[in-house]
This record gives structure tokens, C-alpha cells and sequence, in this order.
């Protein structure tokens, strides 16, 4: 044996091994779909209404659905496919601490994009939701990326953090239905990348007949 | 090669090579378990790569050796069988690597 046992790696390949599922990506695009949803189903009349509208606030009952659905996308994928192609591991403290350092980055990055979106701090002539938006996606998934070993999370959080800026940019233009169908067009990039990863992992990983 | 010598007072670093890690497979199993907490046999099964049979005589032998414990647990309503090292097991298994690391560094010159 000449060649030097690198534990870091083979800790990293059974970590990351999980996102072969696609589900993550499914999910993201889903995300990324529910928060623009009622802007794209307003743009074509279907229109699902709001669970609390503007002034008060912003938020949708297709953003509330579909936000739904994702998660349950995710977690049940995650239970009735993955783990019974892939089984069980428990992973060590060290990368439980790194989960828990990515808990702790979501948290002051949606604390501080709450404090930009309801205009706490001073704008600074700058559009604040539009800044926390960036803040949380770009920012947020990028350190997910990071700490997660998870290198598709880089291209999503870019995506992600693009998104509502070529909707504003564009609409400025105007040409909001374009704006609009460059956030579905995002959308769909994530998902269809998942439905790919999703239908290799299937045929790499079939359930085994063994019962354990 | 190694200057090794027969005799007493020095240690050869081929000898009391632990040849139950020293198998490919079995190597391979312990490693993932020393990166791991624990893991189900599923799960070592697609990260070894090896078969049900392959995996299975290579844990049994493992764990008569007292390198694994074996635990079976629940993950809802199912059955789990999770497999981890024991202390003797990762013990073992920073033995092997510093034995390893020395059989290598004997060898760096040639």
C-alpha cells in the first residue's frame, strides 16, 4: 500500500455522499419557485391570493403551499428513498459541529435580513428587501456550501441571490413578464438537475433484496 | 529496504502488522468506521462497495475480534442494525496506522 490513507477524504465522500440524491436541488428550485410564485401566477391571472397582504406584509397562500411542498418533497425523499438505497450513518463531532455552525449562520443572516427587509436599519439609499434578500440567499447558501462540502450550493446561492435582482432590474426596464421568466427559468435549472441526479441515483443504487 | 534486523532490541516494523485490518476490504471497513460515530450495514455496504456476503464475513470477523460493537436500534418502526468501533477497535486501528506510517518512512529512501 504506497498511497496515503487521507481520512478527511473518506469522511468527506461518505458525508457528501447524501447529495447524489438530487433532493437538495429539488428542493432549492422548489424554494426558489414558492417565494416568486404569486408573481408568476398574477402574471398569468391565476392569482392565489394572500394570507396577509400589503400593507401588513407580503405573504402569499401559494408562497405558504408550495414552501410546504418542498419540504415535504425533501423529507420524504430523504426517508423513502434515500435512506433505504444508502442506509444510516452518524457522522462525528466535528461534522456536527459544522451542522451546527450552519444553524447558527442561517439564523444571524435571517435576523439581520428581517432587520433589512422591515427597514429597521437605516436604507443607506439602498433597496433593504432587496439587500436582505441577497444577504440571506447569497450569503446564507454560500456558507451552507462551505460548511456542507456541498459545491452545486455555490451555483444555487448564486442563482438564488440573482434572481429577485434581474426581476427588479428587469421590471425597472420594463419587462417584468421577461424578470419573471428568468426566476422560473432558475427554478427549473435546480429542479431539473435533481430530477437528473435523482433517476442516476435510483439506477446506481437500487434497494437491496438483503433485509437487515 | 528496510534495515530491519532479526534479533532482540529492535523493534522490525513488519512485524505485529495487525493482518486483520491489513486485509483490503477489512481496512477499508475500518477506516470508514474510525471517520464515523456509527453506521448501518446498508450504508457500509454503498460506501465499501462491497457485496452482502463480501461485507458480512468481513464484519464477523471484526467483531470476534472485539473491533465493533453492534447495536441494533429503531429509526421509526424499523429495525436497525448500527455498527460502530470500539475503543479497542479504534485503538487498534491507531495502531495500525502508526505502524503503517513507520514501514513507509523506513522505506522513503529507496
Amino acid at each position: 500500500m504506497t498511497e496515503t490513507m487521507n481520512l478527511k477524504e473518506v469522511e468527506k465522500r461518505a458525508y457528501t455522499s447524501s447529495f447524489q440524491d438530487g433532493l437538495w436541488d429539488i428542493f432549492m428550485g422548489l424554494l426558489l419557485f414558492a417565494m416568486f410564485s404569486e408573481l408568476l401566477f398574477s402574471a398569468i391571472g391565476r392569482s392565489w391570493g394572500y394570507i396577509i397582504p400589503e400593507p401588513m406584509g407580503n405573504l402569499s397562500v401559494s408562497q405558504v403551499v408550495l414552501s410546504a411542498l418542498a419540504l415535504l418533497v425533501f423529507f420524504a425523499g430523504k426517508r423513502l428513498v434515500t435512506i433505504p438505497r444508502m442506509g444510516v450513518a452518524r457522522f462525528g463531532p466535528r461534522r456536527r459541529a459544522r451542522l451546527w455552525k450552519i444553524g447558527i449562520v442561517f439564523v444571524i443572516t435571517l435576523i439581520v435580513g428581517l432587520l433589512f427587509a422591515l427597514e429597521i436599519v437605516p436604507s443607506m439609499g439602498l433597496p433593504l428587501p432587496l439587500v436582505a434578500w441577497i444577504m440571506v440567499s447569497g450569503l446564507g447558501f454560500g456558507l451552507a456550501a462551505y460548511l456542507l462540502d456541498f459545491s452545486r450550493l455555490y451555483f444555487y446561492a448564486a442563482l438564488f441571490a440573482a434572481s429577485p435582482v434581474s426581476f427588479v432590474l428587469l421590471k425597472q426596464a420594463g419587462f417584468p413578464i421577461v424578470g419573471l421568466s428568468v426566476v422560473a427559468v432558475s427554478a427549473a435549472i435546480m429542479i431539473a438537475a435533481g430530477i437528473v441526479l435523482l433517476s442516476r441515483f435510483l439506477r446506481k443504487y437500487p434497494r437491496p433484496l438483503e433485509v437487515q | 529496504m528496510s534495515k530491519a534486523r532479526a534479533g532482540a532490541g529492535e523493534e522490525n516494523p513488519f512485524t505485529d502488522i495487525d493482518t486483520l485490518i491489513h486485509e483490503p476490504a477489512r481496512l477499508n471497513i475500518m477506516a470508514q468506521l474510525y471517520v464515523l460515530e456509527s453506521a448501518d450495514f446498508l450504508f457500509l455496504m454503498r460506501q465499501t462497495g462491497l457485496t452482502f456476503g463480501n461485507l458480512s464475513s468481513h464484519l464477523s470477523k471484526l467483531e470476534a475480534a472485539g473491533y465493533l460493537n453492534v447495536k441494533k436500534e429503531f429509526l421509526g418502526k424499523k429495525p436497525h442494525t448500527m455498527l460502530r468501533l470500539s475503543e479497542k477497535g479504534r485503538a487498534a486501528f491507531r495502531n495500525y496506522m502508526r505502524k503503517m506510517k513507520r514501514v513507509f518512512g523506513d522505506l522513503s529512501g529507496v
